[in-house]
């Protein structure tokens, strides 16, 4: 039954203006797909397709119901069959797709979405881990460090735009530029769609859409770049702690000199941090940079709050502050992306949505994943100190 | 690639490189017959310049790909180049890039071809290329005469089939060209 792949919307829409024809044509392609189904089971769900399709046309919703059906019982079948975790996984989600299309299949999509997250943690586990080194030239550094310590003795409040320096807010523009330069050199590993499983059964698949790929695509690339900037950036950390120029006691000090409530809420968090209690730091300090943009929103008229049903009024969450335009138009399209980036987008770092529903992982280093929530602080209270006082100049 | 085209061809190279392709015509296959125009082009291509031009133009129509309905509705054409370098250039050169000097030739090679095969893809280009509408209604009954009583059988052919019974199938409904007869060829073709 080759001639099903011929089935393609416009041909069952010409077939479908003889009814009788077609209506034996789904019948046969239903047979052929039958005795197809255990021997070949992917080309029988080919076959059920063709057969939907054109039942489809006929507007025959038995006929559609039935193949969706058969083809989902075949995807299903072959997960309950399969020992290999990727193999399986692949099987699971094409089950799941399948019965999604199904009306009244509620139960079975959630007893699947189970199945489908236990396999993914099974094959996250069973994949090879990859470590690699990174080795900045201490000449580079050195150099480098004298220029942030230039810039860290001529800025009042300097460590608090050292978020700016370290790159944490990039030039969308010229990341685009560099991600561009980074897929020539290395144009392997973007030749094929990827998907990426986690130990905690998520998984996150590349998005079909050209342009919706290129965007996730880029955020990864944001990402990675972050996580790298991290454990670069404790290098200088630890340079300025040496010398005095960096503590503890130093950033709540300045802190409590522009925003005494944010000091007070992030001062365990930032001595955890400096105690490389990373675990703690990061969940003190990400609760309390998504307090900090909060303020900035209200500093900006942005909308702090969301309307539930016609009486009830909640806080809107971080997601829905930094979707807000008032942000973009304040601070420009690259801040609100890299900050998008770094807590909410589940395509980005999205930490503050890791760290809220209990999704990082505690076996593994949180020292980037604090060192960034320290940095959305900062960044926070910087942003509404700048607001703060653009405001205070404009009234008088 | 194709500035060598772009040139004001007399009636006189037409009809004479419309005779020597279809005196080349042997075995009902666009391989066949691109390998026999090639090596006729170069044959002449001194004595003959313009004839041979117009020969080579031909061997790569004759070379572009058929594609799905899929690629098409994310916006290709029907007909494909085989290859695209890595400087952006494609062998053969897409379809909308072919220069109206080649209307005049193409225009006959449609209409006089002895194959099934090149008759469903000199009419396919020129509808494709100059929507000359009965080019596209000779292309639709080529590609049933081709891809009809096939079988659909597993192998090579069996791709090809499915791609030139599309190719009439779209063109049947797209452009309301005798859709019912349509339906029942290929009713009778799967049945």
């Amino acid at each position: 039954m080759l001639g099903a792949r011929l089935i393609t919307p416009k041909a069952a829409s010409l077939l479908a203006t003889d009814p009788t024809r077609a209506a034996g044509l789904v019948a046969a392609l239903t047979a052929a797909a039958q005795k197809l189904d255990t021997s070949n089971p992917y080309w029988a769900r080919e076959i059920y397709g063709a057969a939907g399709l054109l039942a489809g046309e006929l507007k025959n919703e038995a006929g559609v119901a039935a193949a969706r059906s058969a083809i989902a019982t075949s995807w299903e079948s072959q997960a309950a069959g399969s020992t290999d975790p990727m193999t399986r996984l692949h099987f699971l989600q094409g089950a799941l797709m399948a019965y999604q299309a199904i009306p009244g299949s509620g139960e079975v999509v959630q007893r699947l979405k189970g199945q489908l997250a236990e396999a993914s943690a099974s094959t996250a586990q069973s994949l090879p881990m990859h470590k690699f080194e990174l080795k900045v030239p201490n000449a580079n550094f050195d150099a480098t460090l004298e220029k942030l310590r230039g810039f860290l003795a001529n800025e009042q409040f300097g460590l608090l735009k050292l978020p700016l320096w370290l790159g944490l807010l990039p030039d969308w523009d010229k990341l685009n530029v560099s991600f561009d330069a980074q897929r020539k050199e290395y144009p392997l590993q973007y030749l094929f769609p990827r998907v990426s499983v986690d130990k905690d059964g998520r998984m996150q698949a590349q998005p079909a859409d050209e342009a919706e790929r290129e965007e996730a695509l880029l955020l990864e690339h944001f990402a990675q770049t972050q996580q790298i900037g991290a454990m670069i950036a404790f290098r200088y950390l630890a340079a300025l702690r040496e010398s005095g120029e960096w503590s503890a006691a130093a950033l709540i000090t300045m802190l409590e000199e522009i925003d005494p409530e944010m000091a007070a809420a992030c001062r365990s968090g930032i001595e955890a941090f400096e105690a490389e209690d990373f675990w703690t730091a990061v969940h003190v300090l990400v609760p309390q940079a998504e307090r900090g943009f909060r303020n900035v929103a209200v500093e900006i008229d942005g909308n702090v709050h969301r309307l539930i049903g016609t009486e009830e009024v909640r806080v809107a969450t971080l997601d829905k502050i930094l979707e807000d335009s008032v942000f973009e138009k304040r601070f420009g399209a690259s801040v609100v992306k890299s900050l998008r980036g770094l807590l909410t987008d589940p395509r980005g770092f999205n930490l503050r949505n890791l760290t809220a529903h209990g999704l990082l992982d505690p076996t593994r280093p949180q020292a980037p994943a604090a060192f960034v929530a320290l940095m959305c602080v900062l960044i926070a209270v910087w942003l509404r100190a700048a607001v703060v006082a653009e405001n205070q100049a404009t009234a008088s | 690639m194709l500035d060598q085209l772009n040139r004001e061809y007399t009636q006189a190279d037409i009809s004479r490189a419309v005779e020597v392709a279809t005196g080349l015509e042997g075995e009902d296959s666009l391989e066949a017959v691109a390998k026999a125009l090639w090596a006729k082009a170069e044959e002449i291509k001194d004595t003959e310049p313009r004839v041979a031009e117009l020969l080579a133009g031909d061997v790569w129509v004759c070379e572009l790909q058929l594609t799905t309905e899929e690629r098409q509705a994310s916006g290709a054409s029907a007909l494909v180049p085989k290859m695209t370098f890595t400087n952006g250039t494609t062998y053969p050169p897409y379809v909308r890039e072919w220069p109206d000097t080649v209307r005049p030739y193409f225009l006959e090679r449609a209409a006089s071809t002895t194959l099934q095969q090149t008759r469903a893809r000199y009419n396919d280009f020129v509808w494709i290329r100059w929507g000359v509408f009965p080019n596209a209604s000779a292309a639709r009954d080529a590609y049933l005469a081709i891809g009809c009583g096939n079988g659909f059988r597993a192998g090579g052919k069996a791709a090809r089939t499915i791609l030139e019974l599309g190719r009439a199938i779209f063109l049947s409904q797209s452009l309301n060209l005798k859709r019912a007869e349509t339906a029942v060829i290929i009713a009778d073709e799967l049945d």
